[in-house]
């Protein structure tokens, strides 16, 4: 026994430490700050004029539409605004934290959205700006390139190592999302066949987001990992947004993540394994409401 | 006085490799092909700095004092999980500042090591 008490030691030592090192990553919420205002939402009285795929009053218009290109589904959602300040953000659970995660529909439905989008999972990065509504929660930067979104509605990308995120916020950035990449920038498209993300594979779920002009806005969401749906490349993804005419479109998390949800349901099958349709668990959502 | 079984313990590190292929090989197939280096050879570093050292061992019949031998060891498990885990991590597309901790600990581990090589006594095997 004593012969052996280094070695028992240490591996009892690697084993818990590993242990806590997967459930730290995976597991062990941590609450950084709770956003009080999203709980007092409530939802604005307006005229509304509501069908299976649009929706109009006199401030929000939206349209959604289904296209199959690369033997994916595809999910359309056309928004035009009269002020950007129905365009939002919103975290899981109203909280910024690490892995405090929900549903994009309970994050909608919490924030009584009429449109959402899954965001970019802060939540699963250590650096990298985080700024929603208004309010800087991570001024940490990371080497990627987010989309800035004005308090006018409108859009431009940004590298985070070359701007403060106190910068961004005194030139009237109101929101951003860092995941990326850049789809679509002066109507051009920016990636080439071969670009991915970090070691994803090629066809996936997909989710972006895009503007075409002042007010004027795309949500896109496809499936994938399917018999159905085999999912999008990044390529395909931006050729397809540049068919929508947009003038600047942006990556945002997919995958698993990548869910739509419209006036109460998710109209999209998020899957992550493909066996299975089923919303994934996200750190923040895009969209559209009151 | 501390024998090292030297073919016992290159049995071990190639068992280790062979079970860092195997554990790569089905995490990338459940990763819908996103795959990681870091996964991919991790498989090296038991194999390189574990069989290879004691298969030398096994030929020169060389011995070395327990405490260097176990510290050495550590260190080679501490570099293994930190690259299986590193894999993990990139394929999951997360960090994590913890991980470092396999690093500092296998520096904290390699200078005890070296202590150990400093102090052996050929003549009693001890430190």
């Amino acid at each position: 026994m004593k012969k052996h008490l280094f070695l028992i030691l240490y591996s009892s030592f690697l084993f818990i430490f590993t242990l806590y090192l997967a459930l730290d990553t995976f597991v062990i919420k941590k609450t950084y700050k709770i956003i009080e205002d999203n709980n007092e939402v409530e939802e604005k009285k307006v005229q509304s004029t509501i069908t299976s795929n649009s929706y109009e009053d006199e401030n929000i218009k939206i349209t959604i539409s289904e296209s199959v290109i690369s033997n994916t589904t595809v999910y359309v959602a056309d928004i035009v605004l009269s002020d950007a300040s129905y365009l939002k953000s919103a975290f899981a659970a109203s909280t910024y934290g690490k892995n405090v995660v929900e549903t994009t529909s309970s994050i909608a439905n919490s924030n009584n959205a009429i449109l959402a989008i899954n965001g970019d999972y802060y939540g699963v990065q250590e650096k990298g700006y985080v700024l929603k509504n208004g309010v800087i929660y991570r001024s940490t930067p990371s080497d990627r390139t987010d989309l800035i979104i004005y308090k006018n509605g409108n859009f431009d990308v940004i590298e985070e190592k070359n701007v403060s995120i106190e910068n961004l916020l005194d030139d009237n950035v109101y929101n951003l999302l860092s995941f990326g990449p850049t789809l679509i920038y002066d109507g051009k498209i920016q990636v080439d066949e071969n670009t991915e993300v970090d070691r994803a594979m090629r066809n996936n779920p997909r989710t972006a987001i895009g503007i075409i002009d002042n007010l004027h806005y795309v949500f896109v969401v496809s499936d994938g990992r399917t018999n159905e749906s085999e999912g999008l490349s990044l390529y395909e993804l931006s050729a397809f947004m540049k068919s929508l005419n947009v003038d600047i479109a942006y990556n945002l998390d997919g995958g698993g993540s990548s869910t739509m949800y419209f006036n109460g349901k998710v109209i999209n099958n998020p899957t992550t394994n493909g066996n299975r349709i089923k919303e994934r668990s996200v750190s923040d959502i895009v969209y559209i409401g009151y | 006085m501390y024998i090292l079984d030297t073919k016992k313990q290159s049995k071990i590190y190639l068992f280790i490799s062979i079970f860092c292929i195997v554990f790569a090989f089905i995490y990338e197939h459940f990763s819908h092909g996103i795959y990681s280096n870091y996964m991919i050879y991790a498989f090296l570093i038991p194999l390189i700095f574990g069989f290879v050292p004691s298969i030398i061992l096994t030929i020169t019949k060389k011995n070395i004092n327990r405490l260097s031998m176990n510290v050495y060891n550590a260190s080679v498990a501490n570099i293994t999980l930190y690259m299986l885990f590193s894999g993990v991590l990139e394929i999951y597309g997360t960090t994590n500042q913890l991980i470092n901790i396999y690093l500092y600990m296998t520096i904290i581990l390699v200078v005890i090591g070296i202590y150990g090589i400093i102090k052996y006594d050929k003549k009693t095997n001890n430190l």
